[in-house]
């Protein structure tokens, strides 16, 4: 079905217009308020609405100016295979008429039938509803953005049979599959919410009652162990007793025995402090005795020492005084000796100095003499200099510019005196009879005349030739340029004193040579060697005076020195006296050395004399106290015999009392006291530590008798193979029910999954339409996900290439409208199947979010609609934006 | 001088049998272990025993409670004979144990003055009768050879010298091969902590030994005997083992002893295992059933072993069947491990439907994720297959 023109006659802004509709593409465009939608509308109205009426629809397409006739629709139209022409008039009064070309024109309610039989409708709209009759093909203003899906914006059971029709009659499901799919959706729901697939009560309380039954179970296992821990430790805790009871007897035997062996150990004790102070007194006494005895021994030896130490110590002191006076001998000696060298060696040192101060004052001479005599060569060279300076003056200033200009000049000369020579004529009186004048001239025969310029040459009287040398006035020309080139030179040279340029050029060369020696002469003055020939002529000067003077001096302090005729003979000798002055200088050091050595040796000598006569004194007084000494103490405590016979007594007392101790001290030791002690401390820590063991045990045993005694109320193993049987019911009911529950979840998916399966593969060549238009505006790999339940499409989003999945609801305004746009397009593609393979599509300002580029984009989705048959209407107020549709345009003014 | 008394032991009186989910058949069980006393009081009285004893054991537990206490007391005052009892590992004699506790000790005398609970390894002389000799159990966890004190027997009195000598005792002998600590209390485990060694005994020195702990009758020496428990109380292992029965002695000094098994054990504790296979399906399964248990109820125990593989109607039919089994019976412990996969046909029946496309598309992926490497995967695969083929049967 499609469109083939539409007249409007007093609808609303209307008066009277009519559009022509192409088979493909058709762009109305006007500004807004022009009457773009009206248009539309009016068609939608004249296929929709029952022409007679009065509804609110009827009144509001009557013009505003309502004197002009009702609202009239006319369209022409192709569908069934035939054009037609339906014309409305709208209103209270109205009527309809529809007749196909060539055929008979229905009326009234017929001619509404039939349209509606045509247009595939249930029958003409009377007013309510009529906005969504083909709401899938007519974008009305602001419907661009719904989801195309939607049940009001698509005929899906229409859709769907023409999908069906297209997969060779696919079932999406039967009666039976619905029933199942409903029984597992339910049997699903009873286990887990629908919502968020959570477990439901019936599944929660079983995993409820298995955890319960694991805490019983935990806890019934935890009671019978716990009554069990209390049979063992009662058990262990007895036994342990029983071991306690045994250790504690043979404990109490070792302390008895220990008891017995403290005892002896004390008596013994007791003698061993008795026999130590025996030993102590005898040995007190003893040691008294052996002391005195030993004081006098002692004594007695020390004065026979010091009496034969004596002797030879009177005849060192002797020996030792002899050897300090010779020894002052040589002191002296030596101290003359070095005197002498001490003399020799200044003498030395004395005739060295004069003998450098000479060569000093000669060299300062030699320098002096040889400053003078450049000083002299200075002064000559300045007198030269002046002299050349002088000689070049006198010579004329003739620079290279002035010769060159000279030599020009003379050469220019050369030249005008070649040309005039050139153009003179030459005369000569061979024979004539007759006077011949050359001008003021008269000619001679034999005298060759040269005139230069024009002459008249008369012979006689009557003949006269004029002659006109070199023809012209050139060779006055000529003569002119030699005369002014001649004039110039000679006042060049004039003013230079010269005769000729050759006299010029002399004296040119002359400058030159002269210039090269006056500048060497300066250079060879401005040297250094003259330069600081002054200052240096000042300070050798002074240096002879000053080595004079010293040369003098040293000549006054030195008596008999010669001084040598020449330098050569002074540096020869100057060496030769160096030498000298060392050797008696080293010679000097050494009598030093030797007069100091000797002097210490002599007052060496001299103190050790002192000293051992100092020794010896004390000595013989030491001698003389000890003697009396010894006599006092002999008196006192007996003499030899009697002493040694008292100490022999003593010592015996002394080992009779050690060798009693001794033996008590070996029964001691036997006893061990240290391991005594030790065993006393160990008896008392193991009684302790049985003590506390003994206690613990009882308290551990009475502890699980208490939790062991039964009142008879409960019996832990029975609870506890209840707890085992329970749970293990709990368990086989969970997993039943898990069971259950997972396998009815699962056929429900896997129904779900079938179903989607199925869906995909009916909506596939509707989704792959949807694709072609898609990429025209998204590029290429964008498609659309469209879920199908057995009852509806349900669900829409937009694939990009990137595999992203957009929900229709999410996207963007622009996005929308062109997903929306593409959705339709493809469905009406299928739906026109039923239409002659046609159906016109309306799109009134439908790309409102749309950017410029998008809706450039856009043009080729619609174009790509018209190519597959499908009939655009697009209603813009901005034409301009569709350029490049090439749509057929009807333009709407104000 | 000859004398008649009975052997028993294993009562396990308090067993809770917690594995029965059913209380009305759970108190059943458990009052049978009480009922058989009665049926051994009967006997006491019908071959005029001097005596009775009980070779450990008697209560399932070392802490009964106070009811459970009182009820055997009562029950074995009824028995109007000496009445012996040694501890066993159960209710072993130590720490803790019923046999000291002061509510026992008031409840024996008072209802129970023919009771005599044997605590010490010493010989008991029996009036002019026979002389005991007790190996008691007296700790948790005892390592000894109990039986260790009569390898040199203690001097008697003289007037018991003629006395037949019989021995008590509660532990094993041989190894009977449990298989360790048992999941359910309705499973035999080896006890194996009280090892007694009779082979060191000199054979003339007794004239009967009268043990506890094995819950079948068995002759174990040429005088030992294992009474085995009155009332079977787990589920059989093995053919030789042969519960419900106590043992009438006539035993004499220095004469082999005669010994009669008697039997005394009601419920029926079977053994089904039963494998599903081409040919052996759940006809074949319910053939085999009633043939053990026949019409009775109430009166048998069943542990039940499946295995094989059954297609999903045939587990259908399994899945009400054991519904039926499970009301019968007063305990169906079953141990499955079935295969379930659709048959062929059952496949055909789900995949081949032109009509259902969806039905159709999700049986082809159940089928498929049976094979799922992941048990765990497969096995939910195999549930919700089953749960389809139902509800396909349901909605057609």
């Amino acid at each position: 079905m499609r469109i083939i023109e539409l007249t409007l006659q007093n609808y609303r802004v209307h008066r009277e217009v009519t559009v022509r509709f192409e088979a493909g593409l058709t762009l109305i465009g006007g500004p807004n308020e022009c009457g773009k939608s009206t248009i539309v509308e009016a068609l939608h109205r004249a296929l929709f609405l029952k022409a007679v009426g009065n509804t609110a629809e009827h009144r509001a397409m009557t013009p505003l100016s309502a004197a002009s006739g009702p609202a009239t629709v006319s369209v022409r139209f192709h569908a069934a295979g035939k054009n037609w022409t339906l014309r409305k008039v709208f209103g209270g009064k109205g009527s309809a008429t529809l007749g196909a070309d060539g055929g008979t024109s229905l009326s009234g309610d017929a001619a509404e039938t039939r349209l509606a039989t045509l247009l595939g409708v249930d029958g003409p709209t009377k007013g309510s509803g009529l906005q969504l009759q083909w709401a899938h093909l007519w974008l009305w203003q602001g419907t661009s953005g719904y989801d195309p899906t939607d049940p009001e914006q698509l005929p899906q059971a229409r859709l769907t049979r023409s999908l069906q029709d297209q997969a060779g009659g696919v079932l999406l499901s039967s009666v039976i599959d619905d029933r199942l799919i409903r029984h597992f959706e339910g049997e699903t729901s009873r286990y887990f919410t629908p919502a968020n697939g959570r477990p439901t009560a019936e599944l929660a309380d079983a995993m409820q009652a298995l955890s319960a039954s694991q805490e019983r179970h935990t806890k019934a296992v935890d009671r019978l162990r716990r009554f069990e821990t209390a049979i063992d430790d009662f058990e262990d805790a007895n036994r342990l007793l029983e071991q306690n009871v045994a250790s504690a007897r043979s404990l109490a035997s070792e302390r008895s025995q220990l008891e017995e062996q403290k005892g002896q150990l004390s008596a013994l004790r007791a003698q061993e402090a008795r026999e130590v102070s025996d030993v102590e007194k005898c040995s007190t006494a003893h040691a008294d005795l052996l002391s005195h005895h030993n004081a006098i021994a002692g004594k007695a030896a020390r004065l026979d020492e010091l009496g034969r130490a004596i002797k030879p110590l009177s005849n060192q002191v002797s020996e030792t005084e002899s050897a300090a006076t010779a020894a002052q001998g040589v002191a002296a000696t030596a101290e003359e000796t070095r005197t002498n060298s001490h003399a020799v060696s200044a003498k030395r040192r004395a005739d060295y100095d004069l003998l450098q101060a000479f060569i000093h004052h000669r060299q300062a001479e030699g320098r002096l003499a040889e400053l003078v005599a450049r000083e002299t060569d200075r002064q000559n060279a300045t007198k030269e200099l002046e002299r050349l300076r002088t000689e070049r003056a006198r010579l004329p200033a003739v620079d290279a510019k002035i010769l060159q200009q000279l030599t020009r000049l003379e050469s220019e000369r050369m030249e005008a005196d070649a040309q005039v020579r050139s153009l003179a004529t030459g005369l000569e009186l061979l024979a004539s009879d007759l006077p011949v004048h050359a001008g003021p001239l008269t000619l001679k025969r034999g005298e060759p005349v040269t005139i230069t310029t024009e002459t008249e040459l008369s012979v006689g009287s009557s003949c006269v030739i004029r002659l006109r040398p070199g023809g012209g006035v050139s060779l006055a020309d000529a003569k002119s340029t030699q005369a002014k080139i001649a004039e110039e030179l000679s006042s060049l040279l004039g003013s230079l004193g010269l005769a000729t340029v050759a006299a010029a050029q002399e004296a040119r060369t002359a400058i030159d040579i002269l210039t090269g020696q006056i500048k060497a002469a300066e250079k060879a003055l401005g040297s250094r060697e003259f330069s600081s020939l002054s200052e240096e002529l000042n300070a050798a000067r002074t240096a002879v005076t000053s080595a004079h003077a010293q040369l003098e001096r040293l000549r006054n302090a030195s008596t008999d020195a010669p001084l040598p005729d020449n330098l050569k003979a002074a540096e020869f000798k100057l060496s030769t006296a160096r030498a000298a002055q060392e050797t008696a200088s080293e010679e000097a050091k050494q009598a030093d050395e030797s007069a100091s050595s000797a002097r210490k040796h002599a007052e060496k000598l001299r103190g050790a004399a002192e000293e051992q006569r100092r020794s010896l004194a004390e000595k013989e007084c030491a001698l003389r106290e000890l003697e009396t000494e010894l006599r006092l103490l002999r008196a006192t405590h007996g003499d030899d015999v009697t002493r040694a016979t008292r100490l022999a007594d003593a010592n015996q007392a002394v080992n009779a009392a050690k060798t009693c101790l001794s033996q008590t001290q070996e029964a001691i030791k036997a006893l061990q006291p240290d391991l005594l002690e030790r065993t006393a401390v160990r008896l008392s820590r193991a009684e302790e530590s049985l003590r506390r063991e003994h206690t613990a045990q009882n308290e551990r045993l009475i502890a699980a008798q208490a939790l062991l005694r039964s009142d008879g109320t409960e019996d832990p193993v029975r609870d506890l193979a209840d707890a085992v049987a329970a749970l293990r019911r709990a368990e086989a009911h969970h997993d039943a029910l898990v069971l259950e529950a997972n396998s009815v979840r699962l056929a429900r998916d896997t129904f779900r999954e079938a179903q989607q399966a199925l869906a995909e593969r009916f909506t596939h060549p509707l989704v792959e339409r949807i694709g072609g238009y898609l990429s025209c505006v998204f590029g290429p790999g964008t498609k659309v996900v469209l879920r199908h339940t057995p009852e509806r499409f349900d669900g829409l989003s937009l694939v990009r290439a990137d595999g992203a999945a957009i929900p229709f609801p999410a996207l963007s305004g622009g996005a929308r409208e062109q997903v929306a746009a593409a959705v339709r397009l493809a469905a009406a593609e299928f739906l026109a199947k039923d239409y002659d393979g046609t159906l016109p599509m309306v799109f009134d300002d439908s790309f409102a979010y749309s950017d410029p580029v998008r809706v450039r984009d856009l043009q080729s989705m619609l174009d790509l609609a018209a190519s597959r048959s499908l009939q655009v209407i697009v209603l813009t107020c901005t034409p301009a934006d569709y350029a490049t549709l090439g749509a057929h345009t009807h333009s709407l003014g104000t | 001088m000859p004398i008649r008394f009975l052997h028993t032991a294993d009562w396990q009186l308090g067993k809770p049998f917690a594995g029965i989910t059913d209380d009305t058949k759970r108190h059943a069980v458990q009052a049978e272990r009480f009922a058989v006393v009665e049926r051994i009081t009967s006997l006491a009285v019908t071959h005029d025993v001097a005596f009775v004893l009980i070779a450990g054991d008697v209560f399932d537990s070392p802490t009964p409670t106070r009811s459970l206490v009182s009820q055997f007391c009562s029950a074995v005052g009824r028995i109007g004979r000496p009445t012996f009892v040694i501890p066993g590992n159960h209710d072993h004699g130590g720490a803790g144990g019923i046999w000291t506790q002061p509510f026992f000790e008031k409840e024996a005398a008072a209802l129970a003055p023919n009771l005599r609970v044997l605590l010490a390894a010493e010989p008991v002389v029996v009036g002019s009768s026979a002389v005991i000799l007790p190996c008691p159990l007296l700790r948790r966890h005892e390592n000894q050879d109990l039986s260790a004190w009569l390898r040199s027997l203690p001097g008697l009195p003289s007037e018991a010298q003629s006395l037949p000598r019989i021995v008590l005792a509660h532990g094993t002998i041989i190894n009977f091969g449990g298989a360790g600590a048992a999941t359910d209390d309705d499973e035999a485990s080896a006890s194996g902590v009280n090892h007694l060694d009779l082979g060191r005994l000199s054979p003339d020195d007794y004239d009967f030994i009268a043990l506890g702990d094995w819950h079948g009758h068995m002759q174990v020496g040429p005088k030992a005997w294992y009474s085995g428990t009155p009332e079977p109380d787990r589920f059989p292992r093995g053919e030789t083992n042969l519960p419900g029965h106590v043992l009438l002695v006539d035993a004499d000094r220095g004469s082999a002893p005669k010994v009669t098994p008697i039997c005394t054990g009601r419920l029926g504790w079977h053994d089904l295992a039963f494998t599903f296979r081409e040919g052996a399906g759940i006809d074949a399964f319910t053939t085999e059933f009633e043939s053990l248990v026949g019409n009775r109820t109430h009166s048998d125990l069943l542990r039940l072993q499946l295995d094989g593989a059954l297609g999903l109607e045939e587990h259908a039919r399994l899945a009400a069947l054991r519904e039926t089994l499970d009301a019968r019976l007063l305990r169906l412990k079953e141990e499955l491990s079935i295969a379930v996969q659709p048959t062929d046909d059952e496949v055909k029946a789900l995949t081949l439907r032109s009509g259902e496309p969806l039905t159709v598309r999700v049986a082809e992926t159940l089928v498929l994720q049976t094979s799922d490497p992941d048990p765990g995967r497969a096995r939910v695969a195999r549930a919700a297959l089953r749960s389809l083929h139902l509800a396909l049967r349901s909605a057609t």
